[in-house]
């Protein structure tokens, strides 16, 4: 996978806040994985997808989203987080790889995730809710 | 000329706001309202006790007046007097109705205590005063109308008026103070009239005064960047305790997108599997002593506000993004202890540390930290 791809990512509602779409900001939680994930987190392959294409995706599987972020490979290998391309249960999925690392470092990655997304802005938003 | 003086009232205001024994001005109302339910009461009893008039002489009220003689100490107790004329040596006539009034309605307060009591023994007419009294009660205070009773103190409470209220009402609904906070969705200029959606979904509408109509627009107008106000004032209630109506608003104010207290009312509409299926609802009671502790102890004048999230296992986590810093505290609910992280995104160090935010000086640890970061 090249460094420039995009892994997109979807932002749940409750975890948004904000005035206006444009202001909106979203939790660093959005980029922790939760205990059912197991340390893999779910993201949308940049090649294979655009923000709208996985958007509509995620929420044709019943699935909440607000929009969508993203952290680029690069960001993903300067914080030692191996990007999975598992295309399972779909083509073009990917995980996160989160496995290796202590809740300390979980915390700090997310962190470090949340400011490139945040950096990046919104790709895709959900403007009905 | 000698006047004769009858003590009337003595209820004993009981609750916080009356530890020191002064009278907040907001229930001054009260005393005018026992006054004018006290002279219609007398009015009727009059009536009930001469079945062969048909109207009230012109003269029933002259000569009597109510005073506040003074507000005595025992927590808070406005001593309320009637003074009545004289006739020769003996008080007027027409007192006897007043001083039969004032028992009658104590009696009523005294049978509002019983849940289960559905009658009250005065016309309706005059139950509806109670739409007055008692209205700026806390859910923590009470009045007792019989202080120095042993056995029955006839306390008046919200709740007690919420049940006279609803024997009096036809359909079955009762006034109250209100506080709300939504999204202004609608405004008729011309009725002066607003809906309102609340956080829980529901819509209600209200009136406002031609001074509230600046704000009331400003709300309307920027209804789709979600600007959120709050109102204080009164409302129409159904037996549910469901808000009808505002009927008038005393206080409303824009919040700020980011108010925690309004943020944190929000989270407390989340159920069990909030999250696509996963994610446990936050205690409401938590979520309550939160807002409470946060509105307390946090710099709102000088720091900026966080984000505020449900986190999955049920906690709350507060977000800064302030400079070069990601700053988050997750907020234990159920050990009311907050968890502490900040990360340098530039020199990508850390700091990790609990804070028990039952202590005062812990929350001037979380806001000096802050302050460093704004610097």
């Amino acid at each position: 996978m090249e460094e420039a791809i995009l892994l997109l990512r979807q932002v749940h509602p409750s975890w948004i806040q904000g005035d206006s779409f444009s202001q909106q900001v979203f939790t660093s939680q959005t980029f922790t994985p939760t205990s059912k994930d197991e340390g893999l987190l779910s993201v949308y392959n940049g090649d294979m997808f655009t923000p709208e294409t996985a958007y509509n995706n995620h929420i044709s599987q019943s699935l909440k989203s607000a929009g969508v972020v993203a952290v680029s490979k690069k960001e993903c290998n300067e914080e030692d987080v191996p990007v999975i391309e598992d295309n399972d249960p779909f083509e073009g999925h990917c995980s996160l790889d989160f496995t290796s690392k202590s809740k300390g470092q979980v915390n700090r990655t997310a962190a470090a995730f949340k400011r490139y997304a945040q950096n990046r802005g919104w790709l895709f938003q959900n403007t009905s809710l | 000329m000698d006047r004769h003086k009858e003590v009337l009232f003595t209820p004993k205001y009981q609750g916080t706001r009356f530890e020191h024994h002064r009278f907040p001005l907001d229930l001054v109302e009260d005393l005018d309202t026992l006054r004018k339910m006290t002279i219609d009461l007398a009015k009727h009893i009059y009536l009930e006790n001469n079945p062969d008039k048909k109207r009230i002489p012109k003269n029933f009220t002259e000569g009597i007046s109510f005073e506040l003689e003074s507000i005595d100490k025992g927590s808070t107790i406005p001593k309320i007097v009637l003074m009545a004329g004289m006739t020769g040596l003996f008080p007027q006539h027409n007192l006897d109705y007043f001083t039969e009034a004032g028992k009658r309605i104590v009696e009523v307060i005294e049978k509002a205590e019983d849940p289960e009591n559905k009658k009250f023994e005065i016309p309706d007419t005059v139950l509806f005063h109670f739409h007055h009294l008692g209205k700026k009660l806390l859910d923590d205070e009470s009045i007792e109308f019989k202080p120095n009773d042993p056995a029955k103190k006839a306390t008046f409470t919200k709740e007690s008026r919420k049940r006279i209220l609803l024997v009096a009402s036809k359909n079955k609904e009762y006034s109250s103070d209100v506080f709300v906070k939504g999204l202004i969705t609608a405004v008729d200029k011309l009725k002066q009239t607003f809906d309102i959606q609340l956080i829980n979904g529901d819509k209600v509408k209200g009136c406002y005064l031609p001074e509230q109509q600046e704000t009331i627009m400003e709300a309307f107008n920027k209804m789709e960047n979600k600007q959120k106000i709050s109102i204080k004032g009164d409302g129409i209630l159904n037996i549910n305790d469901k808000l009808i109506t505002i009927t008038e608003m005393a206080e409303i104010n824009l919040l700020d997108a980011f108010d925690v207290a309004t943020r944190l009312e929000e989270l407390s509409l989340l159920e069990d599997g909030w999250l696509d299926g996963y994610g446990k609802a936050p205690d409401k009671q938590g979520l309550e002593w939160l807002a409470k502790t946060f509105d307390s102890n946090y710099d709102v004048e000088n720091l900026p506000l966080p984000a505020t999230f449900p986190t999955p296992e049920g906690n709350v986590q507060f977000e800064w993004s302030i400079g070069d810093f990601e700053i988050s505290m997750e907020v234990e609910l159920t050990r009311l202890r907050g968890v502490y992280h900040e990360y340098n995104t530039i020199t990508k160090k850390d700091k990790f540390f609990y804070l028990n935010l039952k202590e005062e000086k812990k929350w001037f640890i979380l806001n000096k930290l802050l302050y460093e970061k704004i610097k």
